[in-house]
């Protein structure tokens, strides 16, 4: 944990990380930090300022905003990263199908992906709102269909480029079944672009789910997700807090996620030197 | 003795209506016995033998090629699989392409034996033992080493231990030294030659430097255009070569002797490619020993028996 901290060149590398273990830190623990019960409705203390019992303030409902954003946490990144698992997988899946198979199949699948990269996550969220319903199910429909085919070009490209090296030939000619190869081999060589593109789209999921709740397609106010909270709020135009806690904590979550992205891209970024602890032999 | 691996007009090519780039090759490998095969870049040296293997899947192959009395061309998967490794081990030209680097050393020798249905304790065991038999010092800890921790000479060793791994009955050389310095080259070569020697493994030595030839091999096939154009035991060959190729190659050996002020002798021209083979003997353009007969016999002379080897000359008798 600490070693990894001597991979962060700027304070604000350093700020991101911190940013990153704290959020983390919040969303799993967040039952036992928030002072109050987000969902709990109180009209008597309807959009009270930020004070010592409710420090972010109160919304419309008098709801506390403070436990709201902690909330907040634990859905987002859960939502974010159950999406990003599955098209990973998904596309991780079709791309290396894709790339072993080649001629026929390759061409068919690749086409089909080309289909679906063709489809906006905005106009798919809103064809599955209509049809059943807004909310987080749409909103995460419309992410998985739309977001795949971008691991599935990705890691096919890695696949092929890595199934005609040398190593690869030498465990065939090992008697290296060709499943041991792929999971041996092949996936661990392409993992470490890979999971820079993850930790890149980590944030660009959490700004497409704040984004399709804040226009009304996503989560559902009372539900307690930061972009919904915002979209509730924008109707008090005097009681800033309600917009502002939600929305500093969408910018420095996906900012903190966007920075410690550009650093695994920097140290795992394979046209850079690997041999920084080469021993002696 | 037995035939470990025949080979019987096997040709390769790599489109449907494209010229073969190997052209009925035949030959044998006896149990134990060592077999240098020679030639210049694109002679189809190392297709000939990944090809048989099953290790280029684009080579359309035709043709036998029999290990052991068992079909290699046209087999499966699963039954390649099974003298992959296991009976036939391959040893890559490049070591420093050869390993994973992602995986550690000892994964990547252990990774036969785990596929083969050992358990991972044996496995590692054996891995141990194998890394101290090619000499890699303190084999315990470097079991756990990744690839790029270790140098040229180094690597070529783990590349050997994991093409020994298994304990094949024939080794395929390709190239083995060809990326290493001329210190470490003889080490890397008198490994082999031990370990061929201990477990009275056949070795089929893939390269372009004759010097090798003549020290660690017994039998030596000279192949130009996907043709075996010499089939000579390696000693004689080099007193006294049956075909002019082979010939011209010794004869751009360098020479270290300073007093000789001649220029180093080359065979002018260059091979030719698949889809332009000359008529009548391949080589016939570069050589100068070639007359009107060469360019009109309608194919390739075949291989006849000559003396101690075989020749694919009609000029054969000119060589002495």
């Amino acid at each position: 944990m600490f070693k990894l901290f001597n991979y962060l060149r700027s304070p604000i590398e350093k700020g991101a990380m911190i940013f990153v273990v704290f959020i983390v830190f919040i969303a799993l623990m967040g039952s036992y930090l928030a002072p109050h019960d987000p969902y709990e409705a109180n009209f008597k203390n309807t959009l009270s300022a930020p004070s010592i019992d409710y420090l972010f303030g109160t919304d419309a409902a008098g709801r506390d905003v403070f436990s709201r954003v902690i909330y907040g946490a634990r859905l987002t990144l859960a939502t974010t990263l159950f999406v990003i698992a599955i098209v990973a997988i998904i596309g991780i899946f079709v791309g290396i199908i894709s790339a072993l198979s080649g001629g026929v199949i390759d061409n068919l699948l690749m086409r089909f992906t080309d289909i679906w990269l063709g489809f906006p996550p905005l106009i798919l969220a809103l064809g599955f709102a209509a049809s059943f319903g807004a909310g987080m199910k749409a909103a995460i429909l419309a992410l998985i269909f739309t977001w795949w085919p971008n691991y599935a070009r990705l890691s096919r490209a890695l696949i092929l480029e890595t199934k005609d090296k040398d190593y690869i030939l030498s465990a065939k000619a090992m008697g290296v079944p060709n499943l041991r190869i792929i999971f041996s081999h092949l996936i661990p060589n392409a993992f470490d672009v890979l999971f820079v593109q993850i930790s890149l789209d980590v944030a660009a999921v959490i700004l497409v789910i704040s984004g399709l709740s804040f226009i009304g397609v996503g989560a559902q106010i009372p539900l307690a997700e930061w972009g919904a909270m915002i979209a509730d709020g924008r109707s008090a135009s005097k009681a800033w807090w309600v917009v502002f806690f939600p929305g500093l904590a969408i910018l420095l979550t996906a900012t903190s996620f966007n920075l410690i992205g550009d650093v695994l891209r920097r140290e795992l970024d394979p046209t850079l030197s690997k041999v920084k602890n080469e021993k002696p032999s | 003795m037995k035939n470990l691996l025949e080979l019987n007009s096997v040709s390769v090519r790599f489109s449907p209506d494209e010229n073969d780039v190997i052209d009925n090759l035949s030959f044998e490998i006896k149990k134990g016995e060592s077999l240098g095969i020679a030639g210049e870049s694109g002679s189809g040296k190392t297709v000939s033998m990944l090809s048989i293997l099953g290790l280029m899947p684009q080579a359309i192959l035709n043709g036998s090629a029999k290990f052991d009395g068992e079909e290699l061309i046209g087999a499966s998967n699963v039954v390649l699989n099974k003298i992959r490794g296991k009976r036939i081990g391959l040893v890559l030209q490049n070591p420093f392409t050869a390993l994973d680097p992602m995986l550690r050393i000892g994964d990547q020798i252990s990774e036969g034996l785990i596929s083969e249905g050992w358990s991972r304790r044996n496995a590692k065991n054996h891995t141990i033992n194998l890394l101290d038999e090619v000499g890699v010092p303190s084999p315990k800890e470097r079991f756990f080493d990744y690839p790029h921790q270790f140098s040229g000479g180094m690597r070529q060793r783990i590349v050997i231990a994991i093409a020994l791994s298994q304990d094949p009955e024939l080794l395929i050389a390709d190239e083995p030294t060809t990326a290493l310095d001329v210190r470490v080259q003889k080490q890397v070569m008198q490994l082999i030659k031990k370990e061929c020697l201990d477990r009275g493994m056949g070795l089929v030595l893939i390269t372009h430097d004759l010097g090798l030839i003549s020290n660690y091999t017994d039998r030596v096939l000279m192949m130009y255009a996907g043709k075996i154009v010499e089939d000579s035991p390696s000693k004689k060959m080099f007193e006294n070569p049956l075909h002019p190729y082979s010939k011209g190659l010794i004869d751009c050996l360098p020479n270290l002797n300073v007093d000789d002020q001649k220029f180093l002798t080359t065979i002018p021209g260059n091979p030719p490619q698949s889809n332009d083979f000359p008529n009548g003997c391949r080589f016939h353009p570069r050589c100068s020993f070639s007359n009107v007969d060469c360019k009109v016999i309608d194919k390739h002379p075949p291989l006849e028996k000559y003396k101690w080897g075989s020749s694919g000359c009609i000029h054969v008798k000119e060589l002495f």
